[in-house]
């Protein structure tokens, strides 16, 4: 029977975290105010969404569930899909003035981050098992 | 002003469906392979499932960029004058 292991979704989304609040620094004493917070809410349009659906997709384990946690993973990408919209639509109108590039970039950072993270935190995980 | 207008509504109306298009295409395949991959090796489920939420990762974010830069379009309106 094989043990059911969970990715450490936790560390993933403070290494995102970290990540991005290291570069809203950077940015805030290189570009500005304005590039800081974009950068920061980008992220944060990627890392919220993100979370849900992590939540979402390992609320079952198991190859018994594999149906359920495929219709919560389905479940979970439409919500995914339209907590990104919300957050983009509201960042677009309520934050004035917004850069373009610091919101998108902030964004494929965050979700580039905890991608490579969950890689990363994966193969030491199955590394320290075997 | 009003033709700016209707040509920017309708191409964020064509980048939501074919965005949405391409994830539900993508994700009825990714789901249908997990389903037959632990159906066929069911030992290997914990570890297909963790892969199948780091593709998810990938397959959509293409089109959430695509949702990011549509609602730029609606809400930003970059093309007025």
């Amino acid at each position: 029977m094989s043990t059911i292991q969970m990715p450490p979704v936790g560390r993933i989304i403070l290494v995102q975290t970290t990540v991005l609040v290291v570069l809203m620094v950077g940015a805030l004493v290189v570009l500005g105010m304005v590039s800081a917070y974009s950068l920061l809410l980008g992220g944060m349009i990627s890392i919220i969404p993100n979370a849900y659906f992590a939540s979402k997709v390992f609320r079952h384990t198991g190859a018994r569930a594999m149906e359920q946690i495929v219709r919560s993973a389905y479940l979970g990408e439409i919500i995914k899909l339209a907590l990104t919209g919300a957050g983009f639509a509201l960042a677009w109108s309520f934050v004035r003035p917004l850069q373009i590039s610091g919101l998108m970039g902030g964004f494929v950072i965050a979700h580039i981050t905890g991608m490579v993270s969950l890689v990363k935190l994966q193969k030491h995980v199955s590394g320290v098992n075997n | 002003m009003e033709l700016i207008y209707a040509y920017t509504l309708l191409a964020a109306a064509l980048i939501f469906g074919l965005a949405g298009a391409g994830t539900a295409l993508a994700f009825g395949l990714l789901g249908g392979k997990l389903i037959e991959s632990s159906a066929r090796q069911p030992e290997l489920a914990p570890r297909l499932q963790t892969q199948f939420f780091l593709v998810a990762g990938f397959v959509d974010v293409i089109a959430i960029i695509g949702v990011g830069i549509a609602m730029y379009f609606i809400f930003a309106q970059p093309f007025s004058v």
